[in-house]
């Protein structure tokens, strides 16, 4: 009997309910490890490391269920796999869908399993919210799973404790509540989980003098509608940034990219800021304002609309811009939107909503969101902590010592404090329990986006760490009885029978009739009334004054995401930083005060004061400067990056403050932009244009003294839509996941040697006050007549017959003379050994299918081979060719915008054919005759022919 | 020029007694010893800066993405152009019957061969993985791989070891009847069986004699053009690539001029240096200087043209990444690297049209100075104004070297300093034999 | 004991000249005039003047010349194709460099292996170097050795012979 067979026959069948379980015991038992060495002699090498945490007890589980999901039939029904892309199912890899969520944004994910092992993320196409599109959070969210600095077991004071003990504390807790649980006070994020609702609403009847506060430090206002873009004509941004920020911003992106791609009924986008967002970015007409100004943009553009309010003074080209637009809105009533931002007061919303009513957008561009806020704000904590009216504060995955000023010190005033957190982070150092958190690919779980689409998470490994979930925490705090966690979601949903059920769990997506059970659990939308409108319009402040804007960090968000390495490499969008956050202030305000890049500034404002570096931003209000939050950690790898934002920040709903000071250090610090230069000096680099002149394709390549090479079977190519691109980034931290492409570190990067395979370059165009943003992601070309290979010595990069220019790693020997000559500079050079080669579980996250280079090696995109390989072994096992759209590339699967396509150019029906048929196709760089395969479609902007500038 | 006045040391016996003396009795002198103490430090260094970079990746370097090629390509051809002089002045001028190179080639070539090795360190070491250096190399490899015939890399491999050995030979042949001199004249056991051997059994025979001579002729008609080869491939290295500033015509003829200087600039401080430590004005004579600097301008205006050329060029064809690129060599970041170049090579050199300068020994010492100076800042200011700002502006980025890039430097100077001093105190450092005929020469002829 | 021949010095290399004249109307075939410095026109009296060396050199340029480019051509074409940025296999004018480097090499590799072969080299023991004025021959001694493998050799007349030409000195060379 084989081996495998021995194991397999050792296994529990599958689907019994303690399957996992079971596994965990089989990898950790002698007995059974005997039998997974037998059958897997690769992990025979690891056996004196089994006896490590978690991660290798997995990573036995992780080879048997493989091996499960070889031999035979489908993984356990509890969980259930989404079917493949394409209706294959490939062996030794599955697809489950579950959801994620920062704070309110929730998004439905796709889970791809290499041998058991989580090693990339997508969006779920069957969800609303995302459509398969990804954001870089999501993409990044496999390294917070495997990433080796997660908290792996409950410390007590600071010593390592047990689950048990804490139980233990539990139940003498539940003693001391007795009835009504005074002095019971529990923090937590916005909750998003219905059946987290339901706990929470279940603890609160169980302790009626208990409270619940929710503490969302970036939220702002809570999302109360939901807009449209994808029937929207005209979009008014005021401070809002539904492509960037938003929840549900993967979707919007989507629906605007695909209104915008018809060019006959093109969509105009305004852009009303105080700093550049990635709406702003994109938009036809961005318009930097002070923040404090916003609220009389708003009141004017209303009036002009017919709405009744006070209209302060505004100088000339103001009232003509508001006009401008207003004339706009009007034309294309009912098909227009106007949306403002969570960090503009309730009088502005009050009044957006009035413009949309008269413009007849609501219910067609606009619809309300039924708001689950029914949280106290944790203002009323920190009052309670100070009159000492609490003795137990239980934190749920929140970090309040960091994000919450004057937290910590009101803390001290509590007895119990208890941090449930997947990082021993500032709070986890501070409070009395730490208990660390399971990962939401390890626990049972559910999620509802704001606008009621809710879906189930199932776990898809057993747990990295001894962890539980805040699930698990409440029902020890209540005492209800620690049953299936999964029972326990299951619960939440009564009216699922088992087919709903399943179908939710394949799909991702709880059908629309399920929603409803759970609606009952969330109270109804409270109206907070804000003050009138005519209340708290201000004229424009005509005095320089200097404004400080408070923002969340693009991919950090609060901070929460610090941890993540691939993350804190990511360029910011706006400002294509990493590893750090500055403070963005407009070329005009550095001239006046004569600083550049990376001068060091204090900042004061109301007794509070930060040192931090300066960035010029193009597109930033003339007086706002602003602060990104995330940095100035006191833990972890981005220990010492950056300044702490919050340390300036009075109240955690302050937004924007007035009368900032601003003095010059004289000195220096490094701030590691992957882009110096954003200015294509009059090079034919971005071509745009306007529906009415779109901008001009490639006409046929020069003429060459090389013989046409004859090519494979397939022609596989690709093209990148520049009108659809946002700049988001997620295809490079896409790639990075699937190509197992290293961190190095903000030294490396400040030196120019990132490794990313593809790069979103941004070039500014027009005036430095107000300029117009075109992004350009830049992989391989895959260039027909490559420079790089004629200068290779040791044919380490050579063409295959299909067009793809191979990289051989283990032939390369580093000249690096093919990058000097890649004209578009896509080659990456390990210049010291960047992939961590010693942390296990990151040996367990990489992709199996891809080679982990060393150092001294030449790397570059490679049109995700492996997944061509994989699509032609799948060909050639089932006699076929390659079907149309059957491989795709990681990019091109993030990309919200659908901007990327792949795939074989000689199939006249494949997406990628009919996109170099564009008429606004053209190659990079095509003087130089490298004939690449990578093209581009010309970027298109629809400015309104009567907007003046400045 | 006749050959007489070249040499104005007295009979054949006397030549071979004084040179001779030189490696057998003569002690070093201070001056040896401090310069052999400084020499073997900066050696130490680079040593531990090998080891450094072996353990550690050329990532120790300032190079990045996009400069990818930094101090150790720079310092490559600095040293293989320094080379080019030694081959040129003993086989060239041979060729032309110079009679006064002889007084020169022979330390010249030990120049070049010394100048090779260290030169030769860099294209190894330059490598992600150095120790996979020998895959250029043809070979039955198991993989059935060949090296990629197109890239200028691997005809540069061809011709460095060409170059290698070739003048290894060159140098050897050459040394053979004076160290067949110094075995004669050796007193101890040890001394009579290195240099034995070393001597290979010249006995001074006259068939050995004209083999001797036919041989000589042959290298030296072969070693001409192997020069020029030589550094023409050196300058593939660049102008094959597709960068602006590099992909140039003119650059093969243009890196010729550009070694011919540097060499001559080497020999003539290594000239004033000898003569001065070991009181050799009676072979190395003012006209000998006068010769050199002479050659040495000459060059100069070469390199002058080029640059010229380059300008022109880029200015006449109109090319905007040429333009730009031009631009940001004459006015960018890297502008002050162009401009100290053109002091250095263009404007220093002309001091030269000055007879008295021509045979001032201090005067020529700085100016070498300042030429090798400025030979290895025009290699690196070709290397990085084309790399740091090429076609796409999002890729720009500036290049700051590292401790480890200047150690590299520096310990390339002690190393070729150590291997010179060891080579006067060891070998002959004029060549005897040629000295001897035109002192006999002399002699015969004297009324 | 055996004998290699009579080694005689004379003043200088006319005299050395004029001494090969004479011995050659003796009659002596086998004589090695050794001079510190190449004497014009003393070859000739003495043996053929070279020729394997330049045709050697030939000969191995030219093998290096069509070697190299055969290789090239084989390897790129024959033996394992490969598209290297769209050029045509036989790229015949990337492969010339290469090729003149090897041509050079091999010429002169060769030229040296015949020289050293023609002139016997290395050969470290010299019955000549038994005489211990024979170092006079590498400062600006000249001097001339009748071989004993001379068919007009026998050692009394060959000293008597020596002394006729009046020498500065002459002594047997043990072999």
């Amino acid at each position: 009997m084989k081996p495998g067979d021995a194991l397999r026959d050792a296994l529990p069948p599958p689907g019994s309910p303690t399957f996992w379980r079971a596994l965990d015991e089989l990898a950790a038992d002698p007995a059974g490890r005997g039998l997974l060495a037998a059958a897997w002699p690769s992990l025979a090498e690891m056996e004196p490391a089994l006896d490590r945490r978690g991660f290798l007890r997995l990573l036995g589980a992780s080879i048997a269920f493989a091996g499960l999901a070889a031999c035979s039939g489908p993984p356990p029904e509890h969980i259930v796999p989404q079917v493949g892309r394409d209706g294959r199912t490939v062996p030794r890899s599955a697809r489950y869908a579950t959801a994620l969520a920062t704070g309110a944004d929730v998004v439905g994910v796709v889970v791809t399993l290499q041998d058991g092992r989580p090693v990339k993320i997508d969006g779920n196409p069957r969800h609303p919210a995302t459509l398969g599109g990804s954001d870089a959070r999501m993409q990044a969210a496999v390294l917070d799973l495997w990433d080796p600095a997660r908290s792996d077991a409950p410390r007590r004071e600071g010593t390592p404790s047990s689950w048990a003990a804490f139980e233990g504390e539990a139940a003498a807790l539940r003693r001391q509540f007795g009835e009504r649980g005074e002095g019971l006070r529990i923090l937590s994020g916005d909750v998003v989980s219905p059946t987290l609702a339901r706990q929470r609403d279940a603890l609160l009847a169980r302790y009626p003098s208990a409270r619940w506060h929710v503490h969302e430090p970036v939220r702002g206002r809570p999302y109360d509608v939901s807009p449209d873009l994808s029937k929207a004509r005209i979009i008014v941004a005021l401070d809002a940034d539904p492509l960037g920020r938003l929840p549900g911003h993967v979707r919007h992106a989507r629906d605007f990219a695909a209104v915008r791609r018809d060019t006959t009924a093109m969509s105009r986008l305004y852009a009303i800021e105080p700093s550049p967002s990635l709406t702003g970015r994109n938009a036809d007409h961005a318009w930097p304002v002070a923040a404090s100004d916003l609220p009389a943009i708003a009141a004017a553009l209303a009036s002009a609309l017919g709405v009744h309010a006070d209209v302060p003074d505004l100088d000339v080209l103001t009232r003509e811009r508001i006009a401008t637009i207003a004339g706009d809105l009007r034309a294309n009533a009912g098909a227009s939107l106007v949306l403002a931002g969570p960090y503009q007061p309730s009088a502005v919303h009050e009044l957006v909503r009035t413009m949309n009513a008269v413009l007849g957008n609501e219910g067609n561009t606009v619809r309300p969101a039924p708001s689950h806020d029914t949280a106290r704000p944790l203002g009323e904590l920190l009052d309670d902590m100070r009159a000492r009216r609490v003795d137990t504060l239980v934190l749920l995955e929140t970090n309040p010592v960091y994000t919450a000023p004057g937290f910590a010190d009101a803390m001290r005033t509590v007895s119990r404090t208890v941090h449930l957190g997947r990082y021993r982070d500032e709070t986890a150092e501070a409070v009395q329990w730490h208990l660390p958190a399971l990962h939401p690919f390890e626990t049972w779980s559910d999620l509802r986006t704001p606008d009621g689409v809710a879906s189930i998470v199932q776990p898809v490994l057993a747990p990295l760490a001894d962890a539980r979930s805040a699930h698990d925490v409440l029902d020890l705090l209540t005492g209800a009885a620690m049953d299936d966690p999964r029972k326990r979601v299951r619960a939440t949903w009564p009216d699922l029978d088992d087919e709903a059920w399943t179908a939710a769990l394949r799909d991702g997506v709880v059908p629309a009739a399920g929603t409803s059970a759970a609606g009952a659990a969330t109270a109804a939308r409270q109206s907070r009334p804000g003050p009138s409108p005519l209340a708290t319009m201000s004229a424009p402040t005509a005095t320089e004054t200097l404004e400080l804007v408070f923002r969340p960090d693009e991919h950090l968000w609060d901070g929460r995401h610090a941890g993540n390495a691939w993350l804190q490499e990511l360029p910011r969008p706006v400002t294509s930083l990493t590893w750090g956050n500055a403070a963005w202030i407009s070329p005009a305000l550095a001239e006046q005060h004569g600083l550049r890049d990376g001068d060091m500034v204090r900042l004061a404002v109301g007794g509070r004061h930060v040192e931090a570096a300066v960035l010029v931003v193009p597109g930033q209000a003339t007086h706002s400067i602003t602060v990104t939050f995330g940095y100035g950690r006191r833990s972890g790898i981005a220990d010492g990056l950056g300044y702490d934002a919050y340390a300036l920040r009075e109240h955690d709903d302050t937004w924007h403050v007035q009368g900032v000071e601003l003095t010059a250090l004289d000195r220096r610090e490094t701030l590691a932009s992957t882009q110096a230069h954003q200015d294509m000096g009059h090079r034919d680099i971005v071509r745009a244009g306007t529906p009415a002149h779109p901008p001009r394709g490639s006409d046929k390549p020069p003429a060459s003294f090389y013989p046409d090479t004859p090519h494979g079977e397939y022609r596989w190519g690709m093209s990148i839509d520049l009108n659809a691109c946002i700049g988001c980034n997620a295809c490079t931290v896409a790639c990075q996941a699937e190509n197992n492409i290293p961190v190095v570190g903000k030294e490396e990067v400040a030196r120019g040697r990132r490794m990313h395979w593809i790069r979103v370059d941004r070039y500014h165009e027009g005036t430095a006050a107000a300029p117009r943003t075109y992004h350009q992601p830049v992989p391989c070309m895959h260039c027909e007549h490559a420079p790089c290979e004629v200068v290779c010595p040791v044919e380490a990069t050579v063409h295959d017959s299909e067009g793809l220019n191979l990289q051989v790693y283990n032939r390369c020997v580093g000249t690096r003379f093919c990058s000097n000559n890649c004209p578009y500079k896509v080659r990456r050079f390990n210049f010291l050994q960047y992939a961590d080669l010693a942390s296990e579980s990151l040996k367990a996250m990489r992709n199996p299918e891809v080679t982990v280079r060393s150092r001294g090696v030449m790397e570059k995109c490679t049109y995700c081979v492996q997944r061509i390989e994989r699509a032609h072994i799948d060909a050639d096992r089932e006699g076929r060719r390659i079907g149309t759209g059957e491989v795709t590339t990681a990019c091109q699967d993030a990309c919200p915008t659908r901007a990327i396509v792949f795939g074989d150019l000689d199939d006249d029906a494949s997406d990628v054919a009919v996109a170099h048929r564009s008429p606004r196709r053209y190659v990079l760089l095509e003087e130089l005759n490298t004939r690449p395969r990578t093209a581009y479609l010309g970027a298109l902007r629809n400015p309104n022919p009567a907007w003046r500038d400045a | 020029m006749s050959d007489r006045e070249a040499a104005h040391a007295g009979t054949p016996g006397e030549v071979t007694d004084i040179v001779t003396a030189l490696v057998l009795s003569r002690p070093g002198g201070r001056a040896w010893k401090i310069a052999t103490g400084v020499a073997s430090l900066l050696t130490a260094l680079l040593v531990a800066a090998v080891v450094v970079l072996l353990a550690r990746g050329v990532g120790i370097w300032g190079i990045t993405m996009p400069v990818a090629w930094g101090f150790a390509i720079a310092n490559y051809v600095w040293w293989i152009g320094i080379g080019m002089a030694g081959t040129f002045i003993s086989a060239a001028l041979y060729l032309t019957r110079q009679g006064w190179r002889s007084a020169l080639n022979r330390f010249a070539e030990a120049m070049t061969v010394f100048a090779l090795a260290v030169s030769g360190i860099f294209p190894v070491l330059h490598l992600g993985r150095p120790w996979f250096a020998y895959w250029l190399a043809p070979y039955p490899d198991r993989m059935g791989l060949w090296p990629q015939w197109r890239s200028a890399l691997v005809w540069d491999f061809f011709a460095i070891a060409a170059y290698v050995i070739v003048s290894v030979i060159y140098f050897y042949v050459g040394l053979v009847p004076d160290f067949a001199a110094v075995r004669d004249r050796a007193t101890s056991r040890g001394r009579q069986l290195v240099y034995g051997v070393l001597a290979m059994g010249w006995r001074g025979e006259a068939l050995e004699w004209e083999r001797h001579a036919t041989l000589a002729r042959i290298l030296a008609g072969l070693a001409v053009p192997l020069v020029f080869s030589v550094h023409s491939m050196v300058a593939l290295d660049f102008s094959e690539g597709l960068l602006p500033g590099w992909h140039s015509t003119i650059f093969p003829p243009f890196f010729v001029a550009g070694a011919l200087f540097s060499g001559a600039a080497m020999v003539i401080l290594l000239a004033v240096l000898l003569r001065r430590t070991y009181a050799l004005r009676q072979f190395i004579t003012d006209e000998h200087l006068d010769k050199l600097a002479k050659m040495m301008l000459a060059v100069g205006w070469v390199v002058t043209y080029g640059y010229a050329a380059e300008v022109f060029t880029a200015y006449y064809g109109g090319d905007p990444h040429e333009l730009a690129m031009q631009r940001n060599r004459l006015h960018g970041a890297y502008a002050w690297l162009f401009w100290s170049t053109i002091a250095c090579n263009s404007l220093s050199i002309q001091a030269l049209w000055w007879p008295r300068v021509r045979t001032n020994p201090t005067a020529l010492v700085v100016i070498a100075l300042l030429v090798l100076a400025g030979m290895w800042l025009e290699r690196f200011m070709l290397i990085v104004t084309s790399l740091y700002r090429d076609f796409l502006p999002s890729s720009w980025g500036m290049f700051y070297p590292t401790f480890w890039d200047a150690a590299f430097l520096a310990g390339s100077i002690g190393l070729f300093a150590l291997l010179f001093l060891v080579f006067v105190r060891v070998v002959p450092v004029l060549s005897i034999a040629e000295l001897r005929r035109h002192a006999a020469e002399r002699v015969d002829n004297r009324p | 004991m055996s004998v290699h021949g009579r080694l005689l010095q004379v003043r200088d290399a006319h005299a050395l000249a004029a001494a090969v004249d004479a011995l050659h109307a003796l009659g002596y075939t086998r004589l090695e005039a050794f001079s510190p410095y190449a004497v014009e026109g003393l070859m000739e009296k003495l043996g053929p003047p070279p020729r394997r060396i330049p045709l050697a050199a030939l000969v191995g340029g030219c093998i290096g010349g069509i070697g190299m480019l055969w290789l090239q051509y084989h390897a790129a074409v024959v033996d394992y194709p490969l598209n290297v940025g769209g050029r045509p296999a036989a790229s015949w004018p990337a492969f010339v460099p290469s090729a003149i480097e090897v041509t050079i090499l091999l010429a002169v590799l060769a030229g040296y292996v015949v020289y050293l072969a023609s002139s016997r080299l290395p050969t470290l023991y010299r019955p000549e170097f038994n005489v211990e004025w024979f170092g006079e021959a590498s400062r600006d001694g000249f001097l001339l050795l009748i071989r004993a493998d001379d068919p007009r050799w026998e050692p009394r007349r060959a000293a008597e012979d020596v002394a006729g030409l009046a020498p500065m000195r002459h002594a047997e060379v043990p072999a």
